[in-house]
């Protein structure tokens, strides 16, 4: 990111903390559209991530005045996209509205992949599952079949074009876990999509 | 099992997955040895080129998932649920918790009135000697809370044992609806005779500093703890701190500053030696402060 968008959102941000909400509006200007790109990536469905984006813009108004500028805006920013796209992944999770159905990661010995098991999805009625079928790319289902950990790394790194340091100081880990889920990321849609839909 | 890292490829020299897919983001340490190997490898060529086709996939894809109607419509879908929860948080107490709250004035009311004296003189605090006080003279309508400066002070009250002030030294507050003798008490022999001055709801000043990293430790010692703040640097290696402080707060910090060695360049009040303000000292300032190394 360069240092001239960094100093244009800090500038906005003073502005906005002195009383212009104008500055707050064309910080949602600016950052909308790839915060919708992030989420949606994420959650795969549009109503999740208008909400989440929402939420997070919301939590940002609330939160700015407090914001100490230690990291970039859009860091910080995104940051809040992530963990509440996150919560909202496992809250539908819980209530079994969404699941990811991967058995791919068991094809990694990496300490934290995650085996995903296929688990009936109880909230969407086999009328919409079937429409979604038709409607989604069969790259949309394989990233959606993506366990959350590589489809964040896969997300971030091509809407943002984030760096491995941005993405792994973001998802609070390690630089090398950041480098082996992106490859493993991109293995898995090899075999999965590549494999199957493509071509 | 096959090594994971040298799966790549056949040949033993392929580099890993993880190695190969950071060269394609530009994240790879040995860009310039596995540059090489490409030129050898077909099949980490045709690893590479999947990277390729993957990232352009993955960049429609997503920009296919756009949605135009919803980013141009956030601004307003935001300002309206901003301003429902502000008036939300505005609610009014419900109808059990204000007879609660007028019982317990009430009660406050009476106990006063019973223990009040009327023979005693109000008790007053007299300021420090060393430290000359600031005094806000409100809104020029209404006493501000809490201030001394409305208070009626017995004639043979002495705040100051010396010296004798000169009625010839006192400028008198214009602004001041009310009879203001405290604020008339407060000029010591060394201070000027002031007017009041006001300060704005945001205020910007520039700080020059002997050392930048000790100053920083120094104002935040003197801002005040509860206080939230933020500090970054700009392109010019100055530090640029910002804090929400009541009035009375700032013209305490500033002082503080002065008293730190601190040199004030930028004409906004609070000026260190400034001790009479205009306005309420409770209401909240916007400070920024810029540090500059000499």
């Amino acid at each position: 990111m360069s240092e001239n968008v960094k100093e244009r959102d800090f500038e906005l941000i003073e502005r906005f903390t002195t009383g212009n909400a104008g500055a707050f509006e064309r910080l949602v200007e600016l950052y909308a559209a790839r915060a919708y790109q992030i989420a949606y990536g994420l959650l795969g469905n549009r109503q999740d991530a208008e909400e989440v984006v929402q939420d997070a813009f919301l939590k940002a108004h609330k939160k700015l005045p407090e914001f100490r500028g230690d990291s970039s805006f859009s860091t910080w920013f995104y940051r809040i996209i992530t963990n509440l796209s996150r919560n909202r992944y496992h809250w539908n999770r819980r209530r079994g509205a969404e699941v990811n159905i991967s058995m791919s990661a068991s094809f990694s010995d990496d300490a934290d992949a995650k085996l995903e098991m296929e688990i009936p999805d109880k909230a969407l009625n086999p009328q919409v599952l079937l429409q979604r079928k038709e409607t989604e790319s069969a790259l949309e289902r394989s990233l959606r079949a993506l366990p959350e950990n590589l489809r964040e790394v896969l997300v971030l790194r091509h809407t943002e074009e984030m760096s491995y340091a941005e993405m792994a100081s973001m998802l609070g880990c390690e630089l090398g876990t950041v480098k082996s889920r992106l490859a493993r990321a991109r293995e898995v849609l090899r075999k999965n999509y590549y494999a199957t839909d493509a071509g | 099992m096959k090594d994971d890292k040298r799966e790549s490829g056949d040949d033993l020299h392929c580099p890993s997955r993880e190695a190969l897919s950071a060269y394609f983001d530009g994240e790879a340490p040995d860009a310039s040895s596995i540059a090489e190997h490409l030129d050898e490898c077909p099949e980490c060529s045709e690893r590479l080129k999947y990277f390729a086709g993957l990232a352009a996939d993955l960049k429609s894809e997503f920009q296919k998932r756009s949605d135009e109607t919803f980013t141009r419509n956030l601004p307003n879908v935001l300002r309206r649920k901003i301003r429902k929860n502000a008036s939300a948080r505005s609610t009014p107490f419900p109808l059990f918790l204000k007879v609660a709250a007028m019982f317990a004035a009430a009660a406050v009311v009476i106990i006063s009135l019973i223990s009040e004296n009327p023979n005693d003189e109000p008790s007053v605090s007299p300021p420090s000697k060393s430290i000359d006080p600031i005094v806000f003279l409100g809104d020029g309508l209404e006493p501000d809370k809490g201030r001394l400066t409305f208070l009626p002070v017995p004639s043979d009250t002495t705040l100051f044992e010396s010296p004798p002030i000169n009625a010839s030294d006192l400028t008198p507050v214009a602004t001041a609806r009310h009879t203001d003798s405290r604020a008339s008490s407060f000029p010591t022999k060394n201070a000027p005779a002031e007017n009041p001055e006001s300060i704005t709801r945001s205020v910007r000043q520039t700080w020059s500093v002997a050392n930048l990293e000790s100053a920083i430790v120094k104002f935040k010692k003197a801002v005040p703890v509860k206080a939230k703040l933020s500090e970054r640097r700009d392109g010019g290696g100055n530090l640029i701190l910002n804090v929400v402080l009541t009035k009375k707060e700032l013209a305490e910090l500033v002082r503080k500053c002065a008293d730190a060695g601190f040199d004030l360049l930028s004409p906004a009040q609070p000026q260190p030696e400034q001790r009479i303000f205009r306005g309420d000292s409770t209401s909240k300032v916007s400070y920024t402060a810029v540090l500059v190394p000499k």
